[in-house]
Parts: structure tokens; sequence; C-alpha cells
């Protein structure tokens, strides 16, 4: 597998082609009989298929202009099809007459689809069956454009069925090495330690085995410090392609490891991330004092459970989830229609000037209310001072705590937590006062709602807590509750009229926010879950690494660039006929887009290789994402 | 309603969190994230009064035990009616950092009608194998009458004796605020304000020394 073409259209249109060598990887399989169509499997026996009639008219819309599809009104439920995940024995009957699939992977829309009943949007008619076959035949053929993973299955077999593989993107980043399962055979790994050598954590190894590794990291970092009086920043092993980053801040010095060929300036701010995590714990000041008479103090003693479990959680988030708040600095934000947004901030800034007696100017410094589910915090809604906010970082490392402190407490019990914000003042501690407002409840339909107010004085807690309520009562009793604690206006990839797309994550720089879809996965196994965000995950940094230098500088102000990830095994399709399981080859385009407004990275579905066609969806998820700024993105909060 | 503020003192993993999960939620989980700071929660008991149904409410205040977190401490017990001090009985020195609480209390707190009581969490541990106790129940009930301490042994895991701590403090307390209650009435202008709390502005600023110094 290599990566053959990579064009670079830069503002200057200069265009550089690169090769990148892969290994070889796999996730799905064609399959292929005779008189059935082709199939797509997934390695645990479920089959993925779709069936689509034959059409002709395959790649107009592609053609068309932006307008004339958006018109298209049927076309939003349709693309919920697009990936659908039937048993095999209730594989849907292949008469053209007919397509009803059970989608079962997803609550969200979990029903059967039936063409028979298609109304024509036009007239609310029930059409009679020539005019609704032509609908069908027009609704599949946006179906299948949208969702075909190759040329081929577009075009149809010898019956006229075109199959339709799912979605599902193959993974070009297997390591043959962490197949072993030994410490040297994790392709990523952190290491914190004091100045003096001892240990203080790592993600993988016992320590038994680290302890060398301690020695030999302390003995380097001192090497330079003495040699050459400067820190040492990073090592690079070219031919291996193994990359050590250095980040020493005396007492504690980290490094990480990594052959996963991401940049030093990547390896750097996820030191950063750990190092911003100790000190949210115990602030700087504490530190210098605890080893300025012993400086071979063990930190480990001092650190608690959770402390471990949390550093912990954030190297799985860097290195195994797909968890852009961390790579893109920015946080994502719960959608809620604009005039929501405002009535929402209109009401906590009213409080805020009217109840002073609760609550005295200067005791808030900062507050959030945040919708939680599946370990990701959303913002809903920001309460700061004009020209004040906190950086991206400093709120990730209080999602960490909050994350884990909830684990098993049950909703009814406020926190008060004093947490160092390393990027606001790493010297001193603030106080947050952090309560449930509703609990994730699939009856109702309710999320894990979160409120957390931010104070610098320690006894604010009674203060804090009146004024929560009375928040709380009051967004209830002016009916604007509900749009907090319920995930009305999530949105899948197929929402967005952006044909042969896999995913993207579009980042608005001004707000230091980002928006991409839901996840959609078929099998919602844990390991399944880790295994796919972890494929994404690789796409996007492959994606970003191949557009800044090492310092993680953009090579150019606005970037434009395509990867493409292809098989280059000879594949002779003659001989594999005669087999019941064909690999699906691997022929996957990504594309990242650059400019001082947003950053756009894009994952095609696999097959898609027309620069064109790609760009088009590209431009239109820019487009969509833009018209729906209000909705996607906290513009401005409750500001006092 | 009664409404009565209590606080859970004592070193970290002597299971404080946990006494007040089995009491609140009645409820046990093997593996507890420590507590960072501190939470806030209340539950309520019903005591009896002369075949009358009295309801207390409890204010809790479960408090972090590790050391960085002891500065926060007074903000928490101060106002407090009463104090839960937890120890663990299979950890020798968590009855000496019980005791340094009391201590701390005695001098720190200025209400004589301040109920302590000292807890010394899973027994259930010591039901197998009588080896793994480390602390004598003779040892801290003696400590306990000395000092005028409650005393008891729990499990939070299995919930043995639990609810009886909370149950004892609400009925002391009632008996404490009845007593008050009938001298009040004698002198009713005296205690118009039972309560003063006494708030000094602070400094809006990023306090260092705030916590952990």
């Amino acid at each position: 597998m290599r990566v053959n073409d990579q064009y670079l259209d830069t503002a200057s249109n200069k265009s550089i082609r690169s090769t990148v060598q892969s290994l070889r990887g796999q996730s799905a399989f064609n399959v292929r009989s005779r008189a059935q169509p082709s199939l797509s499997i997934n390695l645990d026996n479920t089959i993925v298929q779709t069936i689509i009639p034959p059409a002709n008219t395959l790649l107009n819309d592609a053609s068309e202009d932006y307008d004339s599809v958006h018109d298209f009104p049927r076309l939003r439920s349709v693309q919920s099809i697009s990936s659908i995940v039937s048993r095999r024995n209730t594989r849907p009957s292949t008469t053209t007459d007919q397509l009803s699939v059970n989608t079962s992977f997803d609550p969200i829309i979990e029903q059967t689809y039936s063409y028979d009943n298609i109304q024509d949007p036009s007239t609310g008619k029930l059409q009679d069956t020539a005019f609704g076959r032509e609908v069908r035949k027009n609704l599949i053929d946006r179906l299948a454009q949208s969702i075909y993973s190759f040329p081929t299955s577009a075009v149809g077999d010898s019956h006229g069925m075109k199959p339709v593989v799912s979605n599902e993107i193959p993974d070009v980043f297997i390591d043959v090495e962490s197949q072993k399962s030994n410490l040297k055979s994790h392709d990523k790994n952190f290491f914190i330690l004091t100045s003096a050598g001892k240990p203080i954590f790592s993600m993988f190894g016992k320590d038994k085995e680290i302890i060398p590794f301690m020695g030999i990291i302390n003995t380097v970092v001192s090497y330079f410090q003495v040699n050459e009086s400067t820190n040492i920043r990073t090592i690079n092993l070219k031919r291996t392609k193994q990359v050590f980053a250095f980040t020493v801040k005396a007492p504690i010095i980290l490094m990480a490891y990594s052959r996963r060929g991401e940049t030093t300036n990547e390896l750097m701010q996820q030191l950063d991330l750990l190092y911003s995590y100790l000190i949210s714990s115990i602030n700087e000041r504490q530190l210098k004092r605890l080893f300025h008479n012993r400086s071979n103090f063990d930190l480990r003693n001092y650190l608690e459970v959770t402390d471990f479990d949390n550093l912990r959680q954030i190297c799985s988030l860097l290195s195994d989830k797909l968890y852009p708040d961390f790579t893109l600095n920015a946080l994502q934000c719960f959608v809620m229609r604009k005039t929501e947004r405002g009535r929402i901030h209109e009401t906590i800034h009213s409080l805020l000037i009217n109840d002073s007696k609760t609550i005295p100017r200067g005791t808030l410094l900062y507050g959030l209310i945040l919708s939680h589910k599946q370990n990701k915090f959303k913002l809903c809604s920001v309460i700061r001072p004009k020209g004040h906010s906190l950086h991206t970082i400093d709120l990730q490392l209080l999602f960490c705590l909050i994350t884990h402190q909830f684990e098993n407490r049950d909703g009814d019990q406020e926190l008060w937590l004093p947490i160092c914000f390393p990027k606001f003042n790493s010297n001193g501690f603030l106080y947050s006062y952090i309560k449930y407002l509703s609990r994730a409840d699939i009856d109702t339909g309710t999320e894990d709602t979160v409120l957390v107010l931010i104070s610098a004085q320690k006894d604010a807690f009674y203060k804090m807590k009146t004024f929560g309520s009375n928040l709380w009562d009051k967004l209830q009793k002016e009916k604007l509750g509900q749009y907090l604690i319920r995930d009305r206006l999530k949105f899948r990839i197929s929402d967005i009229q952006a044909p042969y797309i896999h995913h993207f994550i579009y980042k608005a720089k001004k707000y230091v926010q980002y928006v991409m879809p839901e996840l959609e996965i078929h099998n919602s196994s844990p390991q399944k879950l880790r295994n796919y965000e972890c494929k994404l995950k690789r796409y996007c940094e492959h994606l970003y690494s191949s557009v800044v230098d090492d310092n993680g500088v953009p090579i150019n102000k606005t970037i434009l660039n395509y990867l493409h990830w292809k098989d280059t095994s000879v594949n002779d399709d003659d001989d594999n006929n005669e087999q019941e399981f064909v690999e699906e080859k691997i022929d996957m385009m990504g594309l990242i887009w650059i400019t001082p407004q947003y950053e756009l990275y894009l994952i095609c579905n696999n097959g898609i290789d027309n620069k064109d066609i790609i760009l088009r969806s590209a431009k239109r998820i820019i487009h969509w994402c833009k018209k729906n700024e209000p909705r996607l993105f906290i513009q401005e909060g409750a500001t006092f | 309603m009664l409404q009565f503020k209590l606080v859970l003192l004592g070193d970290s993993s002597v299971g404080k969190s946990s006494i007040v999960n089995r009491f609140v939620k009645d409820s046990f989980d093997e593996f507890r994230e420590s507590t960072i700071g501190a939470a806030f929660l209340s539950q309520t008991v019903t005591i009896k009064d002369d075949d009358q149904d009295v309801t207390v409410k409890f204010e809790i205040w479960d408090t972090a035990g590790q050391e960085r977190y002891k500065s926060l401490a007074p903000m928490y017990y101060r106002n407090s009616n009463a104090a839960l001090v937890v120890y663990d009985i299979t950890q020798a020195d968590s009855l000496e950092k019980a005791q340094s609480w009391v201590h701390e209390l005695k001098n720190k707190v200025d209400d004589n009608n301040l109920v302590i009581y000292l807890v010394g969490n899973k027994v259930d541990l010591t039901k197998d194998d009588e080896e793994k106790r480390v602390v004598d129940r003779d040892v801290a009930e003696k400590y306990a009458q000395e000092n005028g301490l409650l005393f008891n042994e729990v499990s939070a895991k299995t919930g043995e004796g639990i609810q009886q701590i909370f149950q004892t403090i609400g009925e002391n307390l009632y008996e404490v605020r009845k007593k008050e209650n009938t001298t009040n009435n004698s002198n009713m202008a005296n205690r118009a304000h039972g309560q003063v709390d006494i708030q000094l502005p602070r400094p809006s600023t990023n306090d260092s020394t705030s916590c952990c110094s």
C-alpha cells in the first residue's frame, strides 16, 4: 500500500507529488458469488448489504449545480439509509419493487423503509406506480451516489443489480509490530519522570520494564543540559520513522515516543497537555516547593489514583480516540437553534445583572453549561466576562476531572473542586462548582447536562449553589431548559448533501470550535468502536502532517491538499472470481483544506478518486457549515 | 423540618464516600474514584419523639482525605453541627489521622454542642480473617470515651451500622435543639439571630495560597 499521488494545491498552484510507503491493511471484504450481487462483510460476520436497482443517470448529480441538489426534497431521509446493516437472515428480497431494509444499528433510524409509499412532495398525493418508480429510481440513484464505495458497484453487475458496499473504510495504518505484546510493540508511548529519574507515569509498561528507560531518558536530558547547556527537543530516526520528543520542565521531564509519523510539534503539544494536567492537580508553585529540598521526592506518593486514571484517559484520547478537541485545540459545541441559544444567553445575562445579591460582582469568573455523552463534552453555553475567555486546554482538563469525579456518583451531588488552570495562572487555584442539571435517560430522551461555575474564592460554594439553582429555575420557567437537555439537532454525514464523503471535521478558527457529524458505526462493540475511531484519527493525523512542517507551521496560509492511499499490489480480478471472499481494494482519498478562517478535514468513502467530485463535496460542506454557523458554534455567549 | 450540617473527615481511602453512598443511595462500589475537593449532598432521616415522627435533613460535606486538600477543610467543618471522623480498622495510621482531626475540631470549632462521631470502617474485612484488623476496638473506644465522642465500627460494604450512625447523630442533635428551644423561649430576644454568618470579603484574585499551602 502506498500513497501514490499526493497533490498539493496551494494558493500559488504549486503541485508536489510525493510517495509514501505504508503497510497494507484490511478491514472489510467484498463478497462475490455468481448469482448474488456483491456484499460487503464485516469481520464479525455481520453482513452489510444494500441492494440497489439499476440506474442510468448515475453521476448526473455530480454535474448539477449546488442549488438543484438542495431542492431535492426527500434526500434527507433517504440518505440516512446510507449505512444499513442487515443480518443474513433478514436479507432483503431483491425484487426491484420493494426495498425494505431493517436498520438495526441505531435507534434513531430504527424503522423499516419501504419505497412503495413515497409521496411526491409537490402534490402531497400518493403517486401511481409508474411515477412512483420514476421517483424511486431517482432516489436510489442519489442514494447510490452518496454511498457507493466502488466505481464498479455503481455500474452494477450483469443482473442489473447495483451492489452498494457499506460505508466502511479500510485501515491503512496496521502496524505489524503492534501485534506482538511487549513494551516495544506499542507504536506510541508517554513517559513522565522527575529530574532525579524517578518514574511518575508511563502509558504502557510495568515499573520493572520502564525503570531502565527512565534512567536512559534522564541521562540523555542531563547530557544536553550539562554539555550543551540546552534542553533536548527531539530525536528523529528517519529510517525506522521513530520520533522521541522531550519536554523538560524542572522538576518534571516528559517524553513521547511515536512511530506513527506524527510531527515533533504534535508530540510536543501532547506532552504539554500531560504536563498541564499535572499542574492542574498540583500547581507549579507547590511542585517547586515539593522538590525544593528533596530533589529525589517520589511524586507518585503525592498523586492519587484519580490522577493516574486521568493521565491514562488523556493518553488514550491522544492516541486511540477520535478526539479532535486535543489535536485541533478546539471544542465541540452542542447544536442548538440560533434563537434558542440567544434566549438562553439573554436569560443568564439578565439573572447575573439582577441577582447581584446572591452573587456579588467578581464572585463568578466563568460559567459553562455542558452536554456530556460518552466521555465527550459539548459546549451548550458560556458565561464569561467581556473580552476574556479560558484556554481550551484549561477547559479540557476540567472536562477530564468531571468525567471521573461523576463516574460512580449519582447526579444529586454537587461538587466543589479546586483546580489550577495552567494557561490562566499556573501558580494558583480556582474553584469549580459542578452540578448535573439532568441525567441521561433514554425514556425521556434527556442527556447528561452539567453546570459549571468557576470562582476564585474558595468559600463561594453556597453563593454558587444558590445562583446555580436560581439559574436553572429561571431557564426552566422560560421553557429553555428543554433545549439544553435534549440533543435534537445532532446530524449525520448523510444529512449534508455532500456525496462520497465518509467523515469530516470542520474547525472555525474564529470561535476555536469544531464540528463533525455523529459517528455511524455498524457494530458498536467497544473494541470495534475503538478501532474505528483510531482509524479515523489516523487518517486525519496523516492529512494534517502532510501540510505542516516539523514545527507545526502550515507550509502556506491557504492550503488544499489531497491524499490518496492506494493498494498497489496487483490484484487479478479474474482469479478472485472463484473465491468466496475478495478483499475490498484500498483506494482511499482524503482532503485537507486550511485557510485563515477554517480548517477542513475530509475522508472519502473507499473507491472515490475523482478530485472534482471531492472538491465539490468539500465546498458544499463548507457552505453548509457557514450557513449553519449560529447553530453549530457559540459565537458570543453570555458576557458580563 | 430540622436541618443539620454534617461533615466527613478522615485519611484518604478510609471509605468516607462509600459511607455516604451507603447512607444516601444504599449502594456500594468496590472501586471508587478518590474525591477531589468535596462533594455536597443531602439526605433525610426520621426520628421518633414521643410517638411523633420528626424528619431531620442532613446536609453532608463529603471531603477529600488527601493531605493536599487539608487547607480547604475549615470551610467545610465551620458551622457544622456534626462531624463523622472516619478511620480504617486495617490501617493503624488512619486512626492517628482521625485523632488529629478530632483535635483540630475541638480547637477550631467554637460550638460546644458539636457532635463528633468516631467511625471505624471496613469491619467486613475482618469477618473472615481477624488478622487483618490492626486497630483494636477497645483502643478506639477508650479514646472515644475519654474525649466524649460517639463511637462505632461499621462496614460501608455490607451496610452494617451505617444507618445507625446517622440515626444516632440525628437523635442527639434533635435533643440538643429541643433543649436550646426551651431555653430560647425564655430569652428569645437574645437568640434572635441564632447563628451569625460573618463573611469577610476576600480579594477576588487567583489566590495561590488558598489550597494545599
